[in-house]
């Protein structure tokens, strides 16, 4: 499986993924606009009740007017209209109409300024030029004949002003009602708009009259969202219900956000999904591939010390060779190489073992110095074999740890292996022993071309090599110094690399002391 | 040294025909409010028709005792529009708490903020809940606009909550700023004046800064029968509450109906400074309440016709209706002038009471100074310096007559005014804002700021 094929997988994963995202998105914001729609249609039931309010409030104020203009006593209406003037909050100024002889009160020329202004104002009624029943100017007579009455809105320089009158034979009294002082009773009533809502009473020249709701933070009128008239009680005046930022947040808001996170989880889990599957494809393709390296370099790494048997053991076997010095150095390399054939056979077993976890082992108190020791003295001449000097830096004391002897073996063969495969060229390779607390370090050290710091990380991955092909100058399968790390760690120590002071590597065998000797001698190497 | 001898002497000769001329006017029991009626003078010279000034006055008694005085039902609206920020509203805010410490468990206490909406930050509650009131007041932030009517009117809302009972119902408006939410005439404020004057509510208004609309502030209060306060910096917003204060505290007489009628032959005309109807021969003033040890008058103006030498005339009775709030019961006073006609000029020329005379001259200065603003509202700067000049000239010369040094004061400072117009070409704002609260309180006869 090619990488482009992982992420063709992996889009192919991805972009259904992100449709269904989007359209459940649109979905979500579909549901929005529906939430909204149902919030404004609420909205405008709640204003059309406010202006029902408000207009019935007018509608109250003049019934009330009317009755008091009807319990008028017949003849003593002038009285009676100046004590209700005098008493009544609501009452303007009061007027008094004939047919024939035109106002009777307020006569011109013998009233305060108020009443002049009244007179001015209503001047197309009481001069007779307008009827009291005409509708033109947003009349609302109850009855139309000699005994009528009702109310009449009126305008002036954009000024609302009502008048209440009735008609009592050829006489019209009536009361002019006073628009401020209801307004502003109104005002101390006004209903509530919803939550997040501004409501405003706006006036027939567009000017606001009052203003609800809202956080009064804002200075401007609010957007005409909904607009409800108040006719025919306040002609031309409406009320404009705006929303503010709050409107919708109580309903569809939630809506947004709950959904919007679940497509979001939802989303980032099929990513997420997605990548891991991509991530698992890929680590079966790596291991799949060293395998097959790893196959490849245990068969190469066995045919070597096979071939060089085979080849000794036939030209003994023939009986050719005659001397027997040269008899006996063949027989030598037919025994080192099937030695380094068991070493190697004995590296893919613990490997096979370290793998599947049935690895075991028997700790016990060793010296290190002496397992180590013997260790050397037996390889030696390998390392001289190689052109290398070896050095045996060990102090006198003994060194005790707790470890297993074959693991200890195991390790420090593998590490030299590797001093010898790699390191030949630097001629020296030197094993020290110190203690440090509570671990002893045991390690060997070379003057070879050292590790190179991009590798140093991977150093001690399975089936890792530096130059990992099969035409590389040093066979190997890249298990060494894996498997030395796994033993070390499973016995309570470890095996790291220390860049060597001068060039050259140094690995370092890390052991835990032997049971009872913790803590004796602190820090410090052994000199 | 003579000089000065020779001007009280002079004075005293007025005084004491005043006084024997006052004989002449009867004043009636001895309730808590008298009722007293004068003539600018009081004989005239016979042969022809003259028109003279009537003074009605209305003497309200200073209250025994502290406990006698009547509860007060106070609401105060105040501004807090963003140009209130600062430390105006915090004066605002200390002086509505200084108000609320002068009441007591009896007043009712209610507050209300507006700025392009309003709210009611206490509502109507015992005057005794002082921790809770100021915690609330105090947490009061400035806000946006100025909705004045809409505040005015939620304050009057609570206020309305115990009209029913026997309170002193006033409103304490603050603002700082034009109204650009609501109803922002005079005209329409003064129409809410009037229609809460009905109700027995009294607004009292208190502007501060130089942004105010003055003539809207004035208009409200004088409609409403209450007090006016400029004040240039809201530091003198504490001492102008404890004014108000005094003067609400003190109010021992409300619902007071002055009835004026003159007999048969005697015409009224109208009364100086005061927008009143005149019915035939009668003439109504309304006031919402009279302070205690407040004396209030109307100026009303009249038409005596000729008369023969040593002939007497009735010119005016007046009538008191109120209500006595130390007791509360209805009372009444009554009072009536009468007039002697005299052929000799000098007789009737020294017959002028000094009192109403100067208190004619002052009304008709104030007078002078409103239409010096409205000349001035027309770009007529020099027309309105003239106004004020002439009322000085005329100032001048009574102050002489008088020999009162008031009036005197009052002719400098007309020329004073008269010359800063004349300096600016025109009238400054804080200039309109003094003369206007000047006029109206000497109109309503306002004790000092």
């Amino acid at each position: 499986m090619g990488k482009r094929a992982i992420v063709v997988y992996w889009l192919m994963l991805l972009l259904p993924a992100a449709a269904l995202a989007v359209w459940a998105l649109f979905m979500l914001r579909h549901e929005e606009e529906r939430a909204a729609g149902q919030v404004v249609a609420a909205a405008r039931l709640r204003a059309d009740a406010g202006a029902d309010a408000l207009r019935w409030q007018v509608a109250i104020a003049q019934s009330e007017l009317s009755g008091l203009m009807n319990s008028a006593p017949a003849g003593g209406e002038a009285a009676y209209l100046l004590e209700l003037r005098k008493r009544h909050a609501l009452v303007r100024n009061v007027f008094i109409w004939d047919e024939e002889s035109g106002l009777l009160y307020p006569r011109p020329g013998e009233c305060s300024g108020e009443e002049s202004r009244f007179i001015a104002r209503y001047d197309a009624l009481f001069s007779g030029r307008d009827s009291w029943d005409a509708g033109e100017k947003g009349a609302k007579a109850d009855t139309v004949g000699r005994n009528a009455g009702g109310w009449l809105s009126w305008f002036e320089e954009n000024r609302l002003y009502m008048l209440g009158w009735k008609r009592s034979g050829g006489t019209v009294f009536g009361i002019e009602l006073d628009w401020p002082v209801l307004l502003s009773r109104l005002v101390a009533a006004f209903p509530q708009p919803g939550e997040g809502w501004t409501w405003e009473l706006v006036d027939g020249a567009g000017f606001p009259m009052h203003r609800a709701g809202g956080d009064g933070e804002e200075a401007n009128a609010p957007a005409a969202d909904i607009v409800v008239t108040l006719d025919p009680e306040m002609p031309h005046w409406r009320l404009v219900a705006g929303a503010g930022p709050g409107a919708f947040a109580s309903r569809s808001g939630g809506v947004m956000v709950v959904g919007g996170l679940m497509v979001a989880i939802l989303g980032v889990s099929i990513v997420l999904g997605g990548g891991l599957l991509a991530w698992q494809a890929w680590l079966q393709r790596r291991d799949a591939m060293r395998k097959t390296s790893f196959v490849s370099n245990v068969s190469h790494e066995l045919k070597t010390p096979l071939t060089a048997i085979r080849m000794y053991s036939e030209l003994l076997s023939e009986g050719r060779v005659k001397e027997e010095e040269k008899r006996r150095r063949y027989l030598d390399v037919i025994s080192q190489e099937s030695m380094r054939l068991t070493r190697l056979v004995n590296n893919v077993l613990d490997f096979s073992r370290l793998e599947q976890g049935r690895k075991t082992y028997s700790p016990e108190n060793i010296d290190v110095c002496e397992a180590a020791g013997r260790l050397m003295r037996e390889h030696e001449w390998r390392l001289r074999d190689a052109g290398m000097e070896p050095r045996w830096d060990v102090s006198g004391a003994a060194m005790r740890v707790r470890f297993d002897r074959d693991a200890l073996e195991q390790i420090l063969l593998n590490l030299l292996d590797n001093a010898v495969k790699y390191a030949a060229a630097g001629g020296e390779f030197v094993l020290s022993v110190t203690r440090e607390g509570d671990s002893v370090f045991l390690r060997a050290m070379d003057r070879g071309p050292g590790v190179s710091r991009q590798h140093r990380g991977r150093l001690f991955e399975k089936f890792f090599r530096g130059d990992a092909s099969l035409s590389a100058p040093n066979a190997g399968c890249g298990l060494g110094l894996s498997i030395a790390r796994q033993l070390a760690r499973d016995l309570g120590g470890d095996v790291k690399y220390e860049p060597r002071e001068g060039g050259g590597s140094c690995f370092a065998l890390v052991m835990p002391v032997a049971t009872g000797e913790e803590g004796k001698v602190t820090g410090g190497p052994a000199a | 040294m003579s000089t000065v001898l020779k001007r009280v002497a002079v004075a005293g000769l007025v005084l004491l025909a005043a006084g024997a001329e006052a004989a002449k006017t009867k004043s009636a029991d001895s309730s808590v409010v008298k009722c007293t009626v004068e003539l600018d003078r009081a004989l005239l010279t016979a042969g022809r028709t003259h028109k003279a000034v009537v003074r009605i006055s209305l003497d309200a008694d200073q209250v025994v005792r502290a406990g006698e005085r009547a509860p007060v039902n106070l609401a105060v609206v105040l501004d807090r529009s963003g140009s209130m920020g600062g430390e105006k509203l915090e004066k605002a805010k200390e002086a509505a708490i200084e108000a609320l410490r002068r009441l007591d468990g009896r007043d009712i206490f209610s507050l209300v903020v507006y700025e392009s909406n309003v709210e009611t930050v206490v509502p109507a509650q015992s005057a005794a809940n002082t921790e809770w009131i100021e915690a609330r007041i105090r947490s009061i932030r400035t806000g946006g606009s100025t909705a004045l009517f809409g505040g005015v009117s939620q304050g009057a809302a609570e206020v309305r909550k115990n009209l029913d009972k026997e309170y002193v119902n006033r409103v304490i408006l603050l603002s700082d700023g034009l109204a650009n939410v609501g109803p922002r005439s005079p005209e329409d404020l003064g129409r809410l004046g009037t229609g809460l004057m009905k109700e027995g509510i009294s607004v009292t208004t208190v502007g501060v800064g130089k942004d105010y609309n003055e003539d809207l502030m004035a208009r409200l209060a004088q409609n409403s029968d209450g007090n006016t306060y400029f004040a240039e910096s809201s530091r003198d917003l504490p001492r102008i509450f404890k004014a108000e204060l005094g003067d609400v505290l003190s109010v021992v007489a409300r619902d007071v109906n002055l009835i004026i009628e003159c007999p048969e032959g005697v015409r009224p005309v109208g009364v100086i400074g005061r927008d009143v109807s005149v019915r035939g021969r009668t003439v109504e003033v309304a006031l919402n309440q009279l302070y205690g040890g407040q004396k209030k008058f109307a100026l009303l103006e009249v038409e005596i016709p000729s008369g023969a030498a040593g002939e007497s005339r009735p010119v005016a009775s007046a009538m008191v209706r109120y209500e006595n709030l130390v007791n509360q019961k209805r009372e009444e006073s009554s009072a009536s002038v009468e007039v002697s006609f005299t052929a000799v000029v000098e007789e009737a020329e020294k017959s002028v009471n000094a009192e109403v005379k100067k208190d004619v001259e002052l009304n008709l200065a104030a007078r002078a100074q409103d239409d010096a603003i409205t000349l001035a509202d027309q770009g007529k700067a020099g027309e309105a310096a003239q106004a004020l000049r002439q009322a000085a000239e005329s100032l001048k010369k009574t102050a002489e007559k008088l020999d009162d040094s008031e009036l005197a004061e009052k002719a400098q400072e007309a020329e004073k005014q008269a010359a800063a117009i004349e300096a600016n070409s025109g009238m400054t704002r804080e200039q309109r804002k003094t003369l206007r609260a000047d006029s109206y309180r000497t109109y309503n006869q306002q004790s000092a700021q």
